[in-house]
């Protein structure tokens, strides 16, 4: 199963993509702490590549790419920005970063998603998720 | 995002039911601050209808401890639902705040 969305660059726009990709999930029986993970760090990525990678302009798009194989969700998020180095990114669970007001997401992604990859730019984000089960169609009687 | 306050004896029970993200946030944000304009020195945030939380849900929970925090006042979260607390766990934001499993657990001895 595979589906391509694009987004424009508005914050209010994000739901509507991430309830399409629910709507997928839950079509193939994803297990609810799966699809909570899933839904967190998608939104997460869209939020990121809205805010940092296009800046908000309405006139460039985040493109989605989701596929399920065998076992695994894989996304990825595309902004049109200059990309950036997620290896920069504060860890904010260190004890002087607890108290910061952002910055939490792409750690977040990292943590919640069984593989995250950058392209070299840094404007494609690629997560995989390694189901738990998903619930396989009753065969035919023969 | 439906958002309640009620009062028990000396402390502001302070309910949210829905998410809290991107989108929510700003208006918890928005009522939270009556109650810290107030100087409400013992505050419940009770999670027991909240599913979900992004990490702006999580900034703006952070931003409400430390605006408390300024004037001297104490913020416990109370029921948080399994996901929400993992959440909590993997950010260390369990370090931060004080999370009890029910309201009346946070309410007591304050």
């Amino acid at each position: 199963m595979n589906k391509q969305l694009s987004v424009a660059s508005d914050l209010k726009n994000i739901r509507h993509a991430v309830d399409e990709i629910i709507i997928m999930l839950k079509g193939l029986q994803v297990d609810e702490s799966d699809m909570f993970d899933i839904r967190l760090c998608l939104e997460e990525a869209l939020i990121n590549a809205i805010k940092y990678g296009n800046r908000f302009d309405k006139d460039l798009e985040v493109l989605i790419d989701f596929a399920c194989v065998n076992d695994k969700i894989n996304i990825s998020v595309e902004d049109k920005g200059t990309g950036f180095d997620h290896n920069k990114v504060p860890d904010p669970t260190k004890e002087e970063n607890l108290l910061m007001g952002s910055g939490r997401g792409v750690f977040l992604i990292k943590h919640l998603m069984d593989e995250v990859r950058f392209n070299k730019k840094g404007n494609r984000l690629t997560m995989v998720k390694h189901l738990k089960k998903i619930k396989e169609k009753p065969k035919r009687d023969q | 995002m439906k958002i309640a306050q009620k009062q028990n004896n000396d402390i502001t029970i302070f309910n949210i039911d829905g998410d809290i993200d991107i989108n929510s946030s700003p208006e918890m944000r928005e009522a939270f601050e009556g109650i810290a304009s107030a100087k409400t020195m013992k505050i419940v945030v009770n999670l027991s209808n909240v599913s979900y939380v992004d990490s702006s849900g999580l900034a703006t929970l952070v931003e409400m401890l430390k605006k408390t925090r300024s004037y001297g006042a104490k913020l416990r979260l109370a029921s948080l639902a399994p996901k929400v607390k993992s959440l909590f766990e993997i950010t260390k934001l369990e370090q931060l705040f004080d999370i009890f499993d029910t309201e009346e657990e946070a309410s007591a001895n304050f």
